[in-house]
C-alpha cells in the first residue's frame, strides 16, 4: 500500500473566508497528519462514508473516504485498495493512527455521508449499509461516535483541522461543526 | 415539435455541431458505407487523428501492438469503437467547462459523464444484452442537456433547487416545472439536430424515466442505473445532489443484482483512474476553486 502520510503543499491561507483543506482525501483513500497547520478534506460524500479520528492530546488525526460496505464483493480490489471498503479500511485507519502516536482511549470518532438517492424501493441502499457496517464495527470495539452528519439526499464535504480537532461538514455553503 | 426541440431551435448561440461527429453518424446509419469512409472523415482533422491514435494505443482500449495510422486504428477498432473515440475527442473540451448553475466546477460534468460511460459499459458487458460501445457513447452524452440549461438559457437554478428539496422530488422534475423541459429532453433535442444515431438520442432522452418509454430499452435502463450509481458514489453531484429517483423496474428488467452493482461500482472507480491518465480528468481537489 502506498505511503499514507502525505507531504503536502502550502497550508491553507489565513484570512480566506472559505474553509479549505490542504490534504485532499480522494474516494477510496485515507490520509493522516500530525502537523498542526494541516486541514484534511474530502469532497462529494454521497452514499460514501467519511470518518475522522482525532487524538486531542497527541494532536494527530486521520480521515478516510469509503465507498462500499463490505470487501467480499471484490476481494482482489480490497487487497489493492482496502480504503474502498468500510470493513477493510476503518481498521487500517485506526492502526495507522495508533502507530502515529494516538491512543485508542483518547480517539474522537466522527462520521459524515451515507446519503441516499430518492429511493423508495431501496434499490441503492449503499449509504444505509455503509453506515450500518460502520456502527457495528464501532460498537464491537467499544468506540463511541461523538458526532455525525448522516443520511438525506445531500452531497457533503468533510474537514478535519489537525491543530484543533475541529471537524466540520459543509453542505453547499452551509457549515456544521460535528 | 416538442417544447425542448423548440427551445433548442430558438437558442442562437447553440454549441457548434462537431462536423466529424455528425458525418460519422450518417456513415454509421448507411449500410453501404465502410471503413474507408470513416478514414476519409477523420484523416483531415489532425487533432482528431492524433486523439484517436492516442486512444487506440492506450492500455485502456486494449492496445497490444502499436497502431500507427488512422486506417489501422479504424480497421483494428471497428466503426462503433471509432465513433466512441470521436465522441470523446470532440466533446472533451466542451464538456470540460464549469457549469456554475449546476454547481459543477471545471471538468466535473466530464468526469461524471466518463464515469457513467465506464459504468454503463461495465454493466453491459456483465449482462451482455446491449452493444457495449454504443452504450458507452450514450452514457457519455447523457447529461449534455445540462450544458444547454447551464450555459445557454437564463435558468433560475435556485427555484429548481428549492422545489426539489422542498417537495423531495427529483431535480429533473423540478427542472420541468421551472423551465418547461428537463436536461434529458433538451439534450436529446440537441443531439437530434446534430444527427446522432437514434439509439443514443433515445437513451439520452429517457435516462431519467426509463419506465416511461413505450417499449423498454436495455440501453436506456443501463444508462439510467449507471448514472444513478455514479451520483450515489459522489461523482458529479452538483446542485442536484442526490435528488434522483432510481427505477427498480429498470434494474429488474436487466437482472442486475445488488452485488453486481457494487462490483461494477468498485471496477468503475479503477477504470476512471486509468482513464484520468488519458484525459487529464480533474483531481478531486478542483472543488477548491468553486
Amino acid at each position: 500500500m502506498e505511503q499514507i502520510i502525505t507531504k503536502t503543499a502550502a497550508p491553507p491561507k489565513k484570512n480566506d473566508r472559505r474553509r479549505r483543506g490542504n490534504i485532499v482525501i480522494g474516494i477510496a483513500d485515507m490520509r493522516l497528519s500530525d502537523r498542526p497547520g494541516d486541514v484534511l478534506v474530502t469532497y462529494s460524500l454521497g452514499s460514501c462514508l467519511g470518518v475522522t479520528l482525532y487524538d486531542p492530546l497527541a494532536k494527530v488525526g486521520g480521515m478516510i473516504h469509503c465507498m462500499l460496505p463490505l470487501s467480499k464483493v471484490d476481494p482482489e480490489k480490497a487487497e489493492r485498495t482496502p480504503c474502498m471498503f468500510v470493513d477493510a479500511g476503518i481498521p487500517i485507519l485506526f492502526r495507522e493512527l495508533l502507530e502515529l502516536g494516538a491512543r485508542k482511549n483518547r480517539l474522537i470518532v466522527k462520521a459524515a455521508g451515507c446519503s441516499q438517492l430518492l429511493d423508495d424501493k431501496k434499490l441503492f441502499e449503499i449509504g444505509q449499509r455503509n453506515y450500518t457496517v460502520f456502527r457495528k464495527m464501532m460498537w464491537k470495539n467499544n468506540m463511541l461516535i461523538s458526532g455525525e452528519h448522516i443520511g438525506g439526499s445531500l452531497s457533503r464535504t468533510l474537514f478535519l483541522d489537525i491543530a484543533t480537532g475541529e471537524t466540520v461538514v459543509r453542505i453547499k455553503d452551509e457549515e456544521v461543526e460535528l | 415539435m416538442t417544447y425542448a426541440q423548440l427551445m433548442i431551435k430558438q437558442i442562437e448561440t447553440l454549441p457548434a455541431v462537431p462536423i466529424a461527429l455528425s458525418r460519422l453518424s450518417q456513415i454509421l446509419a448507411d449500410p453501404d458505407s465502410g471503413i474507408s469512409d470513416v478514414v476519409e472523415i477523420v484523416r483531415y482533422e489532425p487533432g482528431l487523428t492524433a486523439g484517436i491514435l492516442k486512444l487506440a494505443n492506450s492500455a485502456y482500449f486494449g492496445a497490444v501492438s502499436s497502431v500507427g495510422s488512422i486506417h489501422q486504428a479504424v480497421t483494428r477498432l471497428g466503426m462503433q469503437q471509432v465513433f466512441r473515440l470521436v465522441v470523446i475527442s470532440t466533446m472533451h473540451s466542451t464538456m470540460n467547462r464549469p457549469l456554475s448553475g449546476y454547481d459543477l466546477p471545471p471538468g466535473e460534468l466530464w468526469r461524471h459523464s466518463v464515469a457513467a460511460a465506464l459504468a454503463t459499459k461495465c454493466l453491459s458487458e456483465e449482462i451482455g444484452i446491449v452493444h457495449a460501445e454504443t452504450a458507452f457513447t450514450a452514457a457519455l452524452l447523457h447529461d449534455i442537456g445540462k450544458m444547454i440549461i447551464g450555459n445557454h438559457l437564463k435558468t433560475d437554478f435556485l427555484a429548481i433547487e428549492a422545489i426539489a428539496t422542498g417537495r423531495q422530488i427529483s431535480f429533473e422534475e423540478a427542472e420541468r416545472e421551472v423551465i418547461g423541459a428537463d436536461h434529458a429532453q433538451i439534450g436529446a433535442a440537441l443531439l437530434e439536430t446534430w444527427g446522432i444515431p437514434q439509439e443514443i438520442v433515445t437513451s439520452v432522452r429517457w435516462h431519467h424515466e426509463p419506465d416511461a418509454l413505450g417499449s423498454a430499452s436495455p440501453m436506456v435502463d443501463l444508462v439510467h442505473v449507471a448514472d444513478a450509481m455514479c451520483l450515489s458514489m459522489g461523482i458529479g453531484p452538483g446542485r442536484d445532489g442526490l435528488y434522483y429517483r432510481p427505477s427498480e423496474a429498470a434494474r429488474a428488467r436487466c437482472s442486475i443484482s445488488k452485488r453486481t452493482m457494487e462490483s461494477v461500482i468498485s471496477r468503475t472507480l479503477g477504470a476512471l483512474s486509468e482513464f484520468a491518465d488519458l484525459f487529464s480528468l480533474p483531481k478531486e481537489d478542483v472543488h477548491h476553486v468553486v
